[in-house]
Parts: C-alpha cells; sequence; structure tokens
C-alpha cells in the first residue's frame, strides 16, 4: 500500500514539475503562429498597412529631427544684420546711470525736423530714434544700428550751449548720419573674434563666449568718451557732407556756422575740451571746409 | 434672522455697483494688441514720465479698451497717441506706435540663450523699457 501512494507521490510530483514545460511550449507554438508574417506578408502589401507603416516612421523622424533644430536654433547667435540695434540699445541700458537720459524734457519737435531734412536730401525709409541725454560728457553720435535705422545721441547741455536751432541740430545729426553710413564706427568697435562668432550656433558649446560681446561694450565706452575717430575718419565725413550740401548753400553756410560755433566753444569752454579728442578737430574742419582760392 | 437678511441686502447693495462698472469695462474692451519693442512700459497716466505700474516683454499681449475710465467723475484726456489697457492685473496707458496686431518677431523670442546670456537685472529690464519712452522717434517716406 505504501509503495503505491509513493508511486502516486512521484507521478504527481513529475507531473508538476513538467507541466509548466508543456505549457510554455504550447504558447510558444501559437506565438510562432501569429508572429508568422511571412504567410500573410503579401495580404499586408495589398492591404497597404506596410506603407502607413512606413509613413508613421518617417512622420516620426521628420518631428524628432524638427524639435531637435528647433533646440539647435534657440542657440543662435545673431548675424551681422541684427546685432548692432541691439548692441548699442545694451549699451544706452547699461550706461543709463552716466548718460542720464531718464530725465523729463521739453519737445523740440524734432522728430519732424529731421524727418524733413532727409527727405529734402532724399534719404528716405531710414528709421532713426534721438535720445536726449542731460550729460555735457558726450555730445552727440551715431550709434551702430541694424539696416535702414539710426540712433543717434544728443547732449541736451550742449545744444543750449550753442544754442542750436532745429535746422543746426538737424545738421549735426546728418554729420553723424554720414559717418555712420561710412560704417566708422562699427569698424573701429569690431573686433576678429567677434566678426568669427556673429551668425554662428553655441549649440555644443551651451555657453556663449560673452568675455567677446563685453569687450565691444568696452570698445562702445572707449569710442564714445575717450578715443572717437581719427583725422583720416574725420576729414572723409566732412569732405562728404561739404560735398553733399554744396548744392544748397543756405545750408552749406549753416554747417560751416555750426562748425565755427563748435570750434569757438570748444576753445572757451573746458566742459567741452574732449570734443576735439572725439571729432579731431572742428579748427582743422573749418580749414577742410573753406574753398581755396587759387593763386595765379 | 433680521440682522443676516440686513446684511445680506447690504453686501447685495454694495455689489452691484460694481458688477455693474466691470461688465461695463469689459464690453469696452475692442482689441488686443501685442508690444513690438523689446520691452515697455504700462503708464499710470498718459504721460513718458508717470509712474510705471509695470514692465513687459516682447510679444506680451495687451488688452486695450475703447476710452479711459473717468476718475471721480473727470475725463481723462488721452491724445491720440496713448491707448488705455489691461496687463494682468494693472489698468494703465501705454503709447500707441509701440503696439501692433499680429504677434512680432521678437528679438528675444528668436535669439533666446542669446538673449539670456546676458543675464539683465531689473534694473536694466526698467531701463530698456524706459528707453522707449525717452526716444524721439521718426521716419523718412518717400513722398
Amino acid at each position: 500500500m505504501k509503495k503505491t501512494i509513493l508511486l502516486l507521490n512521484l507521478f504527481f510530483l513529475h507531473f508538476a514539475v513538467a507541466a509548466p514545460g508543456i505549457i510554455e511550449k504550447g504558447q510558444s507554438s501559437k506565438e510562432n503562429e501569429v508572429l508568422d508574417f511571412k504567410s500573410i506578408k503579401k495580404i499586408i502589401k495589398n492591404d497597404q498597412l506596410e506603407s502607413i507603416v512606413n509613413n508613421k516612421i518617417n512622420q516620426n523622424k521628420k518631428n524628432t529631427n524638427r524639435k531637435k533644430s528647433a533646440d539647435i536654433n534657440r542657440f543662435n547667435i545673431p548675424d551681422e544684420r541684427k546685432i548692432w540695434t541691439f548692441l548699442s540699445e545694451l549699451w544706452l541700458v547699461k550706461n543709463a546711470q552716466l548718460l542720464k537720459w531718464d530725465f523729463q524734457k521739453p519737445d523740440f519737435a524734432l522728430a519732424q525736423s529731421f524727418r524733413a531734412f532727409l527727405e529734402q536730401r532724399g534719404h528716405f525709409e531710414y528709421k532713426f530714434k534721438i535720445l536726449v541725454v542731460n550729460t555735457p560728457n558726450v555730445t552727440h553720435f551715431a550709434l551702430p544700428s541694424n539696416r535702414g535705422e539710426l540712433i543717434f545721441i544728443l547732449s541736451l547741455p550742449f545744444i543750449r550751449t550753442l544754442d542750436l536751432s532745429k535746422l543746426e541740430i538737424s545738421l549735426l545729426l546728418y554729420e553723424d548720419f554720414q559717418r555712420n553710413e561710412l560704417e566708422y564706427f562699427k569698424k573701429n568697435v569690431k573686433t576678429l573674434p567677434f566678426a568669427k562668432m556673429l551668425g554662428t550656433n553655441f549649440y555644443k558649446k551651451k555657453k556663449l563666449e560673452t568675455a567677446i560681446l563685453k569687450k565691444i561694450l568696452t570698445k562702445y565706452d572707449q569710442i564714445i568718451y575717450d578715443e572717437g575717430f581719427d583725422f583720416k575718419q574725420q576729414f572723409a565725413v566732412t569732405t562728404r557732407v561739404d560735398s553733399l550740401l554744396k548744392s544748397d548753400l543756405r545750408l552749406w553756410n549753416t554747417y560751416f556756422q555750426l562748425v565755427k560755433k563748435i570750434a569757438d566753444l570748444v576753445k572757451s569752454n573746458l566742459l567741452y575740451s574732449k570734443y576735439n579728442k572725439i571729432y579731431p578737430s572742428p579748427e582743422l574742419q573749418l580749414g577742410w571746409l573753406t574753398p581755396k582760392s587759387k593763386k595765379i | 434672522m433680521d440682522g443676516l437678511m440686513n446684511k445680506c441686502l447690504l453686501l447685495l447693495f454694495l455689489l452691484f455697483p460694481s458688477t455693474n462698472s466691470l461688465a461695463k469695462v469689459r464690453d469696452t474692451i475692442v482689441n488686443v494688441l501685442y508690444l513690438k519693442n523689446i520691452f515697455g512700459h504700462i503708464h499710470l497716466h498718459p504721460a513718458n514720465n508717470s509712474e510705471t505700474l509695470t514692465t513687459v516683454a516682447c510679444g506680451h499681449p495687451i488688452k486695450v479698451f475703447k476710452k479711459a475710465p473717468a476718475i471721480e467723475g473727470k475725463k481723462i484726456f488721452m491724445g491720440a497717441d496713448w491707448n488705455y489697457v489691461k496687463v494682468g492685473i494693472h489698468l494703465g496707458f501705454i503709447k500707441k506706435d509701440i503696439l501692433v496686431t499680429q504677434r512680432p518677431k521678437c528679438f528675444q523670442d528668436e535669439y533666446p540663450k542669446f538673449f539670456d546670456s546676458f543675464d539683465l537685472n531689473i534694473s536694466e529690464l526698467y531701463y530698456w523699457g524706459r528707453l522707449y519712452d525717452h526716444y524721439i522717434r521718426g521716419r523718412s517716406r518717400v513722398k
């Protein structure tokens, strides 16, 4: 009796161990049956399911590529066409306390007069911005800007001391405009690393080389407060304005008188003694502007 | 019970004119415009040198009202250059020429990482907005 019970136990034990294997075999054979695409490949092709799958894969690829390129584009650096207005405004913001432009000022109707002046001289489609500052440290300047845009700084103490008329202010701005057209400021400010950096992307580096841009802003400081332009550049600007205004003698005379006024001021007022360094020099300008008498 | 009733009536009485005026304000919103400059200021009064309520960034939607409300019975003269607007909780004034009808292509959206690298502080953001208040702007055109 005991033997039969023992045999039965052994039989059941063997069955319990072997049973899962049998079930697994059964399942895998079923799966093989389901996953056997070869047999239904033709049917799938006829149903165009394959092309739908391919389209979905392509779409997914496109989406991931688009996301990646959008992510890369976030690290773009503006190119030459778009950076200048931004940099100039950044410089104005960082120098707000020094330049003292955040103050209540009278409306000189400068927008209308300078607009009319530009239009009369045939300079169309220029957007200009004039920032009146309350300091004698910076007299007048045209800051680098994007194409078709002009940013001017104009000192209120300077125009008040000289008692300039609207036409004279327009002429002063016109001289700055011509200097801007010759791109002297940009040329003096630009460095090689900065020029190389423009229009590139810093996705791989992940960090912008801000030191290069800080150096540009420091160069802005140097040019505006200390160094200004050289004799050669000033000569080119003066002769250019001279030839542009010669067709209108009234304007030319006003410009000549304006330069004379500035030359006198620079000589007599210590506040503006630096002017000669920035724009060398009103005295020389008068010499360049004075018509040469021919000796027979 | 009577006391509670009285309080309810008083509350209703107080609420009625305010909801009415709110409805009026909502009715007078005529447009949603967007700031086109890098930053801009919402002013307390329609003047460049007026107190700043808040600074908004380029592309920010701004609700524009038909007309400014009368304060203490006195009408505010806005002139042709200003809009009475709502930005968040602030009701104030902003210059018309720095708003556009469609969302503009903003510098900080086009070059976000470049712009963020400058890490501007609050006073610089404020001054950048003020810059556009102080600019004397114009454009020469072909006649």
